[in-house]
C-alpha cells in the first residue's frame, strides 16, 4: 500500500519557518531552477512542460493532480522529483478499501519491553515530504477527505493530538480518466485544494524513441543525483514570496479570475459572450492566490525578480483547468475545459 | 505579450561602463510619444468634426438659409482649439508611461512595478528584489529606448483630413452660391389673354410639377363642370359626352364596370347582342359577364342578378338574359334584379318584354373617348399650364 523512503531527515516545520530568503540570492534560485529542470528533463523525456509545471507547483507550495492514462510515466517522475529535490517520499495505491487511518497513520497499543504499554501514534505515508497518492479516484470520499484535509492544513490530528506534516510537503496525485466505474470522482471542493491540475501528453514519436535510450534498460530515477536538498526547497520557496508583484499583474490576475465566472443569463445570451457562456462555475478566490503564487516562481525561473502578465499567462491553464465547471449543454457540446479557458485566456490577453 | 530579450542578464549586477539611461529618460520619451499620440487623437476628432461642420453649413446654406463664412470659421476654430487645448492639457503621467513602455516596449510588468516600488513603501521589506529589479531595468532601458526610436505608431490621419478637405471643397462650393430664392409663391393663373410666348417666358418660374399637376387637373374638372351646366342638367352623367353615330352600333363586350361613359341615344333600342356575347357557351366567361375568370366567370353580381337561373343552366340559358346582363349599367341591374325576381313566376316572353322595355329607357352606353367638342377644349391658361407643365415633366430624370 505505502513504501516510505527516508531519503532525507524531515525537517521539522517551525525550524524551516526561520529560513529566509535573505541568505539566498535570486541568482541561485535561478540556477537551481533550471539544473532541476534540465536533470528532470534528461530523467523525463519529452515532458518539459510538465515537467515546468510541477517544479512550479512545488515551489509555490501546492499540490498537483496528474491526469493521463497508464503507463505515461506519472510514477516516474514523483520519483525523479523526489530524487532529484532529495525529498522523502512515500507512495499511497488507493483502492476502495482503503481506511483513513490507512493513509495519515493510527494509534497502536505498544508493550515496552519494561512491561510498560501505551498507545503509540504510527504515522502514515501521508508524514512524506513527496507523497504521491496513486489513482486518487478509487479511493473512497470518506479516505479522500482525510488527506486532503491533511494537504489543506498540513497537519494530522489523532486522539486529540495534532501532528505537523514535514515540510516541505508536497502532493502529487493521479487519476485516470478512463475506466471511471467503481471510482469516486473528487469533489470541486476537494479539487480546489489542488494548485495544479496537469494532465501528461501523449510522447512524440522523437520523445518515444529517445526514451528507449534513456529508460529501456535501468530506471533513470533510482540512479539520479539530488541537485537540492529539502532546505533549499524551503529557502527557494521563500524567496518566491518576496519576488515583486506590481499593481498591473495583480490587475491582470483579477480580471483572469472573474473572465472564468460564469456570465448571467440574459448576458450569456448575447452574441459577444465568447466562451464564458460555457461556465457554469468559475475559478475561486483561492484561485486567484494560486495563480500569484506560481507566477511568482515562474518570474524567478526566467531569472526575474518581478511578475508580469506572460507568467500569469503561462501557469493560468493548470491553474483554472481544475476550477471551473462548464454547463451541461456545453458538455454535451463537446466543449471541454481546456478549449473554453483558452478562449478565455485568449480574450484576456487581448485585454491586456 | 512582450518577450524578454536574451541579452538581458538574469540576476546579475550591472555591467560597469558608460552611465546607463535611467528611467526618467525612458519615462520622459515615452511620454513625449504618447503626447503626440493624444495630439494625432486629437486632430482626428477635429477634422473629423471639421468635416461634419462643412457639410451642416452647406446643408443649410443650400436649403434653408444662407450661412456666413465667419461663422463657419469661427465654429471650426473653436473645434480645433477645444481638441488640441484637451490633449496639451492631458499630460501623461509617469505611471500611464510606465505602463505604455512594459506594453510596448517590452517591460515585462518591469518599469510599472519599479515606478511602484519608488512611490511607495510596500517594498519595504523586499529589497534584493527591488535591487534586482532595478538591475533588471537598468539592463532593459536601452533596448526599450531603441525600440521606441524605431517604433512607428501610425496617425490614421488620412481618412479624416480627406474627409475635412472634400466637404470643405464642397462646403466653399455651397458657400459660395447665393442663398436659397424664398419660398415661391402660389402658381396664378395667367391671363385669359396670354401668348405661346408669353408661357415660355413664364416657364422659367413655373411652379412645383406637383402643384402644377395639382392646378391643371382643378381646370380640367372644371370644364366638364360646365358642359353640364350648359347642358340643362339631364340625367346623363357629368363625364358623358356627345354621342357617336358608332356609339350605338358597336358591340357590346366590355364595361361591366359601374361607370357609365360615354352615352346611347335614348330612341334608339340596345341591339342585340353580337355573335360573341350570343355565344351560349361564351357568356358566361366573357369579362363583362362576369368579374372573375376560370370557376368564377359568371359568378358575379351581374350576371347572379340577370338572369336568376341556376348555375347548371346557365349554359343552355337564352342568349337575350346574358345579353341584357352585360349590357347595363350596374345601377339599372340591380333594379332588374328585382324585377327579374317578380317577373320569375311570370311567363317568360312577359319578362323579356319588361325588360326590354326597361333597357329602352335612356342608358349609357359604353365608354367610349371624349370627342373634342368646342366646349371641351382648354383655355389659353390651361394650355399654358399643360405646357409649361410638359416641359418640367422633359426637364425631370
Amino acid at each position: 500500500m505505502d513504501e516510505g523512503q527516508p531519503a532525507t531527515p524531515v525537517i521539522d516545520a517551525s525550524a524551516t519557518a526561520s529560513v529566509g530568503a535573505s541568505d539566498f540570492s535570486y541568482a541561485d534560485a535561478h540556477r537551481q531552477l533550471h539544473e532541476l529542470q534540465a536533470v528532470l528533463g534528461r530523467v523525463i523525456v519529452g515532458q518539459q512542460e510538465l515537467v515546468t509545471h510541477l517544479i512550479t507547483a512545488v515551489f509555490a507550495g501546492g499540490h498537483v493532480l496528474i491526469e493521463g492514462l497508464p503507463g505515461l510515466g506519472k510514477t516516474h517522475l514523483a520519483k525523479a522529483l523526489a530524487a532529484a529535490l532529495g525529498l522523502q517520499w512515500a507512495r499511497v495505491q488507493c483502492t476502495p478499501d482503503l481506511m483513513p487511518a490507512d493513509v495519515t497513520g493510527a494509534e497502536v497499543y505498544v508493550t515496552a519491553a519494561g512491561g510498560a504499554s501505551s498507545f503509540e501514534f504510527r504515522p502514515g505515508p501521508v508524514f512524506a515530504q513527496l507523497v504521491l497518492v496513486d489513482e486518487i479516484n478509487r479511493a473512497t470520499p470518506r479516505t479522500q477527505a482525510a488527506l486532503l484535509e491533511a494537504m489543506q492544513e498540513r497537519q494530522v490530528t489523532q486522539a486529540g493530538v495534532t501532528h505537523a506534516l514535514p515540510s516541505p510537503f508536497c502532493v502529487l496525485a493521479t487519476q485516470n480518466p478512463i475506466e471511471l466505474e467503481g471510482t469516486y470522482p473528487l469533489p470541486e471542493a476537494q479539487l480546489d485544494r489542488f494548485m495544479f491540475k496537469l494532465t501528461v501528453p501523449f510522447p512524440s514519436r522523437t520523445s518515444l524513441r529517445e526514451m528507449l535510450d534513456v529508460s529501456l534498460d535501468a530506471e533513470p530515477a533510482d540512479t539520479l543525483q539530488p541537485v537540492a536538498s529539502p532546505a533549499d526547497v524551503l529557502r527557494i520557496t521563500a524567496l518566491c514570496r518576496t519576488v515583486l508583484l506590481g499593481e498591473r499583474c495583480k490587475e491582470a490576475a483579477v480580471d483572469l479570475v472573474l473572465a472564468t465566472q460564469p456570465l448571467a443569463d440574459d448576458a450569456a445570451a448575447a452574441a459577444d459572450a465568447g466562451a464564458r457562456r460555457h461556465i457554469r462555475y468559475g475559478a475561486s478566490p483561492r484561485a486567484l492566490q494560486a495563480l500569484l503564487r506560481a507566477a511568482r516562481v515562474r518570474a524567478l525561473m526566467a531569472g526575474r525578480a518581478h511578475v508580469d502578465v506572460a507568467d500569469l499567462a503561462a501557469v493560468a491553464l493548470p491553474v483554472l483547468r481544475h476550477r471551473i465547471l462548464l454547463r451541461l449543454e456545453s458538455e454535451l457540446d463537446g466543449q471541454g475545459a481546456d478549449a473554453t479557458l483558452a478562449a478565455v485566456i485568449a480574450a484576456w490577453q487581448q485585454r491586456l | 505579450m512582450t518577450t524578454i530579450t536574451p541579452e538581458i542578464p538574469h540576476f546579475t549586477a550591472p555591467e560597469a561602463g558608460p552611465a546607463r539611461p535611467g528611467m526618467q529618460t525612458l519615462l520622459s520619451a515615452v511620454r513625449g510619444r504618447l503626447w503626440l499620440g493624444q495630439f494625432a487623437v486629437a486632430v482626428r476628432a477635429a477634422a473629423w468634426a471639421t468635416a461634419g461642420v462643412m457639410l451642416l453649413a452647406a446643408a443649410v446654406h443650400a436649403t434653408a438659409r444662407p450661412v456666413p463664412v465667419g461663422a463657419v470659421l469661427a465654429a471650426l476654430g473653436l473645434i480645433w482649439s477645444v481638441w488640441l487645448a484637451r490633449a496639451a492639457w492631458q499630460r501623461p503621467a509617469d505611471r500611464a508611461c510606465a505602463l505604455w513602455a512594459d506594453q510596448h516596449l517590452g517591460g515585462a510588468s518591469a518599469f510599472s512595478t519599479l515606478l511602484e516600488t519608488r512611490q511607495g513603501a510596500r517594498a519595504r521589506g523586499h529589497a534584493q528584489a527591488v535591487r534586482q529589479l532595478e538591475n533588471w531595468v537598468s539592463a532593459r532601458l536601452p533596448h526599450s529606448l531603441r525600440q521606441l526610436a524605431v517604433r512607428r505608431d501610425p496617425a490614421r490621419l488620412a481618412r479624416p483630413m480627406l474627409a475635412m478637405v472634400v466637404c470643405g471643397a464642397l462646403a466653399t462650393l455651397v458657400l459660395t452660391l447665393p442663398g436659397p430664392s424664398p419660398t415661391p409663391q402660389p402658381f396664378a393663373a395667367a391671363p385669359a389673354g396670354v401668348t405661346a410666348p408669353d408661357a415660355a417666358l413664364r416657364l422659367a418660374d413655373a411652379p412645383e410639377p406637383a402643384a402644377l399637376a395639382g392646378e391643371i387637373a382643378a381646370a380640367l374638372r372644371a370644364a366638364p363642370s360646365r358642359d353640364a351646366e350648359a347642358a340643362g342638367g339631364g340625367r346623363r352623367s357629368p363625364a358623358a359626352g356627345p354621342v357617336r353615330a358608332d356609339d350605338a352600333i358597336a358591340p357590346v363586350r366590355v364595361q361591366a364596370g359601374p361607370a357609365p361613359a360615354g352615352a346611347r341615344p335614348a330612341d334608339k333600342p340596345l341591339p342585340v347582342a353580337t355573335a360573341d356575347a350570343a355565344s351560349p357557351a361564351r357568356a358566361g366567361a366573357t369579362p363583362a359577364a362576369g368579374g372573375g375568370g376560370g370557376r368564377e366567370a359568371g359568378d358575379s353580381a351581374d350576371a347572379r342578378a340577370g338572369t336568376g337561373l341556376s348555375r347548371a343552366l346557365r349554359g343552355t340559358m337564352d342568349a337575350q338574359g346574358v345579353t341584357l346582363a352585360a349590357t347595363r349599367p350596374t345601377g339599372q341591374r340591380r333594379v332588374d334584379s328585382d324585377q327579374a325576381a317578380s317577373y320569375e313566376s311570370d311567363d317568360s316572353e312577359t319578362g323579356r318584354r319588361v325588360a326590354t322595355a326597361v333597357l329602352n329607357q335612356s342608358a349609357p352606353a359604353a365608354a367610349t373617348p371624349q370627342p373634342a367638342t368646342e366646349s371641351t377644349r382648354l383655355t389659353p391658361t390651361q394650355t399654358s399650364y399643360v405646357q409649361a407643365w410638359m416641359k418640367a415633366s422633359q426637364r425631370r430624370p
